[in-house]
């Protein structure tokens, strides 16, 4: 496909630094909330409180490779340059956030189960989904042109994210070591409202991330186009 | 048994902050690099002068 035949609008930054400087003060209020008003476990104790963060974290590691999903298929649709990128910035986000809730999952194992790691359901299943994106930004770093990597990319990013709910439901399905996913009713009140503040705040931040990777990709891509099309002897 | 739990707290909050502005850190590198990029093919700053 040429240049000439894709126009992306180049993001402005806007707003979005304030934006990411309330989400950033907000997740730190959230947890700081979590600290002060929850009391130690029965069973846990202290450890409870790493739940703040492992799932908040993993919450939005499902969001992120849902829009990945999303925005994978409406590229292979419309062909859009703009869908890719955006499926690119969600992936390497949901990424970040699937690493860390592995890390924070070890974390927590350790001291409640005595072992850093465990073959379990759970952490199989998350490591596979961890590793499929990982698969995918390699992907995207070694194919260099833009149509067959968001082609190939959406391929993978559709089979990783349809690995999601074999993660969700995996503790269900294998009953192994982790505990069943954490709801309203198996936890009290003033567990669950500082598990879901967290969640809101740290779902800000990932909007946040998300929109300043694609900003930058975006921007690049435009300066690729532009190069181009004066390599061309065009006049874009 | 209750001081070593706090080890782990402190370390999963640790991990946590550290993944989260380390990863701003890069966006924004990365973020500069385009911007620089872009100026440099096209002689105006993103933004300026965009149908977009």
């Amino acid at each position: 496909m040429s240049s000439a035949e894709y126009t992306i609008e180049v993001p402005r930054s806007g707003h979005w630094v304030a934006f990411g400087a309330v989400s950033i003060a907000a997740l730190a209020a959230t947890q700081i909330f979590s600290f002060l008003t929850s009391p130690p476990d029965m069973n846990m104790g202290q450890l409870e409180k790493i739940l703040y963060v492992h799932v908040p974290a993993a919450w939005v590691m499902f969001i992120c490779f849902a829009i990945v999903l999303v925005y994978s298929l409406r590229f292979l649709w419309k062909g859009r340059e703009e869908d890719d990128l955006l499926a690119a910035a969600a992936a390497e986000v949901g990424a970040i956030f699937n690493g860390l809730t592995l890390v924070l999952g070890m974390i927590w194992g350790k001291p409640a189960w005595g072992v850093w790691w465990v073959w379990d359901a759970r952490l199989t299943s998350t490591l596979v989904l961890f590793l499929v994106f990982v698969g995918y930004l390699a992907l995207r770093a070694f194919v260099e042109d833009p149509q067959r990597r968001g082609q190939w990319s959406a391929a993978v990013g559709i089979l990783g994210a349809l690995n999601v709910p074999i993660v969700w439901e995996s503790v269900s399905w294998w009953r192994t070591l982790h505990q069943m996913p954490s709801s309203m009713q198996s936890m009290a009140k003033i567990y669950w409202v500082g598990m879901f503040l967290n969640f809101g705040a740290m779902l800000l931040v990932m909007v946040y991330f998300i929109r300043r990777r694609y900003e930058a990709a975006a921007i690049l891509r435009t300066a690729e186009h532009a190069a181009q099309a004066v390599a061309l002897g065009g006049n874009e | 048994m209750e001081a070593s739990n706090w080890a782990f707290v402190t370390a999963a909050y640790v991990v946590t902050w550290a993944l989260i502005l380390g990863y701003i850190a890069y966006s924004q590198r990365a973020l500069n690099i385009a911007r620089a990029e872009y100026t440099r093919v096209t002689g105006h700053q993103p933004g300026e002068g965009d149908a977009g």
